[in-house]
């Protein structure tokens, strides 16, 4: 025999609201932050070796011309 | 022949089935009607909520529903976490600060899915491609991206979708198997891929509303409830098949 299980659409609810309501810690948020600050270097020199070599040179003649 | 019965003329429709001696011990839910029960910016929430709450919590109708209901309600909530999430990632007061090239990729996702929310009226849900782009940005810059990627999934979905997956169970919902001791009575035959292609292809519905009309004809059980119109265009389109129970304004735009 089947034991009958009934719902409770409001603990369902409430525990889902729980959920997406969940607080972010100081400490999340300070080890995001330390992450967000390796990254932003890591982004930095990326952008810093794919320059063109051209702008480097001044002295080159081809860069002069641009 | 199936009906499609409207959530105003439920309590004559039980009544009627109690009357042809027909037992009405539980009924199969779509994943639109449990994604729709705890989330109120969907459209029928409260219409929804109330004739779960009102009509089937007060007459004890068990529910059921297929394991690939829970999938479709996990992914549902994996992207609407990952929206708000990242959306409050970028917003001043969060304390956050992502590099400006981060902050870029996330607005610019953000920007597409408000002037979806403004000019159609859509949830204010990222899509799944939407998602991709965001984390495709965070792992462009490497390992440290990666790792930046990875706690922010920690922090906005890693915790939660394991408690939403927990209020699942809270609904008291039984995933259908003719393989369980304690189901066994509950079916009339065995579920099969087979009929579930045959009453996919019959009018064309989705998959895996196929799946749980295929669920509902294979067991006891009466009816389903849900809130996409597929069902109902099966149900009319094939007299063998049992009912489904829809909000009103649903059944009026058919």
């Amino acid at each position: 025999m089947t034991t009958k299980r009934i719902s409770d659409v409001e603990a369902f609810k409430k525990d889902s609201d729980k959920a997406r309501n969940l607080p972010i810690s100081e400490e999340q948020i300070k080890r995001i932050n330390e992450i967000a600050r390796e990254a932003e270097l890591e982004e930095n020199e990326m952008d810093e070796t794919s320059l063109p070599k051209i702008a480097k040179r001044p002295d080159d003649s081809i860069s002069a011309q641009i | 022949m199936g009906q499609v019965v409207r959530f105003s003329e439920f309590d004559d429709y039980l009544a009627d089935l109690k009357r042809q001696g027909i037992s009405v011990e539980g009924a199969i839910l779509d994943a639109n009607v449990i994604i729709t029960l705890n989330y109120e910016p969907k459209k029928f929430h409260t219409r929804t909520f109330e004739f779960v709450k009102n009509k089937l919590e007060k007459e004890e109708i068990a529910l059921y529903t297929t394991v690939n209901t829970s999938q479709e309600y996990l992914e549902f909530y994996r992207r609407l976490l990952l929206t708000e999430g990242l959306r409050t990632a970028i917003h001043p007061s969060s304390g956050i600060d992502l590099s400006n090239k981060k902050k870029q990729a996330i607005k610019a996702q953000s920007s597409i899915l408000y002037n979806r929310e403004t000019h159609q009226g859509a949830e204010p849900v990222f899509n799944d491609r939407e998602i991709k782009k965001i984390r495709q940005s965070f792992f462009q810059s490497g390992k440290v991206g990666i790792r930046l990627w990875k706690i922010i999934c920690e922090t906005y979905l890693k915790k939660q979708l394991q408690m939403e997956f927990k209020a699942l169970e809270r609904l008291n919902v039984s995933y259908l198997s003719s393989y369980k001791e304690d189901q066994k009575e509950i079916f009339t035959k065995k579920i099969t891929w087979e009929e579930a292609i045959e009453l996919c292809t019959d009018v064309g519905i989705g998959f895996s509303d196929s799946m749980i009309l295929n669920a509902l004809q294979c067991t006891h059980l009466p009816f389903a409830i849900t809130l996409d119109s597929d069902m109902a265009y099966a149900v009319m389109g094939n007299p063998s098949l049992k009912d489904v129970v829809m909000a009103d304004e649903l059944i009026d735009r058919i």
